[in-house]
């Protein structure tokens, strides 16, 4: 007989709630309990940021102010997002002897059924190691893992539709130009089930097959049952923790710039101070290499068109080495004049945006 | 020097085999702690390290700091009750040292503790290291640090 996976499927709660749910019910398991599955999706949006994120530099806190953008930081690390009733949030939550050690295989595990559900609605999903899921080129969903108490987490979503103007206009950017990058961006690389499919499958009939494909992958029973006394009460002291201004601010945290997309790509903007202008590039780097630049600032070019000739010259470039020969040698066969400007400025502002990712 | 596949253990450290954290002695009771190669390789790169400040209190089996890679969050679980007297600013600024320099520059917290002679017995000397280690990679599935990291 298999051994059960208690299901509890809050359905539609709180921003709040739907990240106090895993939050509480992990903090309070023991290695005695069985395993649980909490399902839920936030009754109005809202921002969720990464543990160790510093919000100020990571969210536009005056736009969230001015839709009723709620931020919350969640206890599971990556960047901000924002979320809304078209995702359906999971979370395995495993007592830690339970589940597999290496971070990994603890994707792997979790993320089959997942796949497999994706699979079954007719969407052609697969792991892109370690945790990304991807259809195509485009990733579908997010995945974060975290060791919560006694437990091991991994927290994901199903993500019904994705609304990429509110969530390029969330996050605080260096500049209008590149969040209109980061919009192109999101909507390059990530799809949805609406993208996939033309028509979003009712809650119900994507969970009846999420259960089904738990049992096949993961070998346990699902039962649907209800939060404990105890569980209900540790989710409710991870909702009022998640209204604290002090966890919410937690100042000092670690800064990070750029944006990550999926994990081998990031947007970021990189500077520096050449004796001929301001270098600003806007990167898109993917696994190392430029996959889209833009270079401006407030230097000389002859020809005017030249920087932008250049920056498509330099796609494909490795970033993981010093590209200054290269650059020189694309910049030589334009016949770029940009005084005060070398390669190696060049290479310091790519540098400087492709060093800001995380 | 100890190496068990793949993954070095310093001779003059002591190891929490189960929870991945070493233990360097100082004087008057304080205890230097840190992460061993092996729970940096399974978390893959850190990005963020955030320590218990100074003059909190830690408790045994429970967090001293709260660690991040690219895809993962979790504890570094501390074997002993004690008080956090120092922590690693460099480690907190660049929390990759704890992969490239585990035992020298990427220590976590400095611990003064009462209880570390009674604790101090049931953790493994590193010139004891490898069997238990070899044991819990087996059963964690765990390859090694080269083919982790």
């Amino acid at each position: 007989m298999n051994a059960v996976l208690r299901v509890l499927d809050f359905g539609l709660v709180s921003a709040a709630r739907s990240q106090a749910v895993y939050q509480g019910i992990a903090s309070v398991m023991t290695e005695f309990d069985a395993p649980v599955l909490t399902l839920a999706s936030p009754e109005t949006p809202y921002v969720c940021i990464g543990l160790h994120q510093d919000l100020a530099a990571e969210v536009d806190e005056a736009y969230c102010r001015s839709k009723n953008l709620p931020v919350f930081r969640r206890y599971v690390g990556g960047g901000a997002v924002y979320l809304d009733r078209d995702q359906l949030f999971f979370h395995f939550i495993f007592p830690r002897d339970q589940a597999p050690k290496r971070v990994a295989d603890i994707y792997a595990s979790y993320t089959a059924p997942v796949i497999a559900t994706y699979q079954a609605l007719g969407i052609s999903a697969r792991l892109r190691p370690i945790n990304d899921i991807h259809v195509g080129d485009r990733k579908i969903g997010g995945t974060g893992a975290a060791q919560i108490g006694d437990a091991t987490v991994m927290v994901g979503s199903f993500m019904f539709d994705f609304d990429i103007d509110t969530m390029a206009h969330c996050l605080k950017v260096p500049s209008e130009k590149f969040r209109d990058k980061l919009h192109g961006t999101l909507h390059d690389y990530m799809t949805t089930i609406r993208r996939e499919l033309g028509v979003i499958p009712s809650r119900e009939q994507l969970l009846k097959v999420f259960l089904r494909e738990i049992t096949t992958h993961l070998g346990l029973s699902t039962h649907r049952d209800k939060p404990r006394p105890h569980e209900q009460e540790a989710i409710i002291h991870w909702e009022k923790k998640l209204h604290d201004p002090d966890w919410l601010r937690q100042p000092g945290r670690r800064l990070t710039a750029g944006v990550k997309i999926t994990g081998g790509l990031h947007l970021s903007e990189g500077l520096y101070k050449a004796p001929g202008g301001l270098i600003r590039v806007r990167l898109l780097s993917q696994e190392g290499y430029i996959a889209d630049l833009d270079i401006n600032g407030d230097f000389t070019c002859l020809p005017a068109t030249g920087v932008e000739r250049l920056s498509r010259m330099l796609q494909g470039l490795d970033l993981t080495h010093d590209p200054s020969r290269e650059i020189q040698q694309r910049m030589a066969s334009l016949n770029l004049d940009i005084p005060g400007v070398e390669a190696q400025h060049l290479t310091a502002a790519l540098h400087a945006a492709y060093r800001s990712k995380v | 020097m100890t190496t068990v596949r793949g993954c070095q253990f310093p001779d003059e450290l002591f190891y929490d085999v189960a929870n991945n954290m070493w233990y360097r002695e100082e004087a008057d009771n304080i205890i230097v702690a840190g992460m061993t190669q092996v729970a940096v390789a399974m978390a893959g790169q850190l990005v963020a390290v955030t320590p218990k400040k100074p003059g909190r209190p830690v408790k045994a089996g429970k967090s001293c700091a709260t660690i991040e890679s690219g895809k993962w969050v979790g504890p570094a679980r501390i074997a002993f009750d004690g008080e956090v007297t120092e922590i690693n600013d460099v480690l907190t600024e660049d929390p990759k040292i704890a992969n490239s320099d585990p035992y020298v520059a990427g220590w976590l917290v400095k611990v003064k503790s009462e209880s570390w002679a009674e604790v101090k017995p049931t953790l493994i000397p590193g010139s004891q290291i490898t069997e238990p280690y070899e044991a819990k990679m087996a059963e964690d599935g765990f390859d090694g640090c080269a083919r982790e990291t």
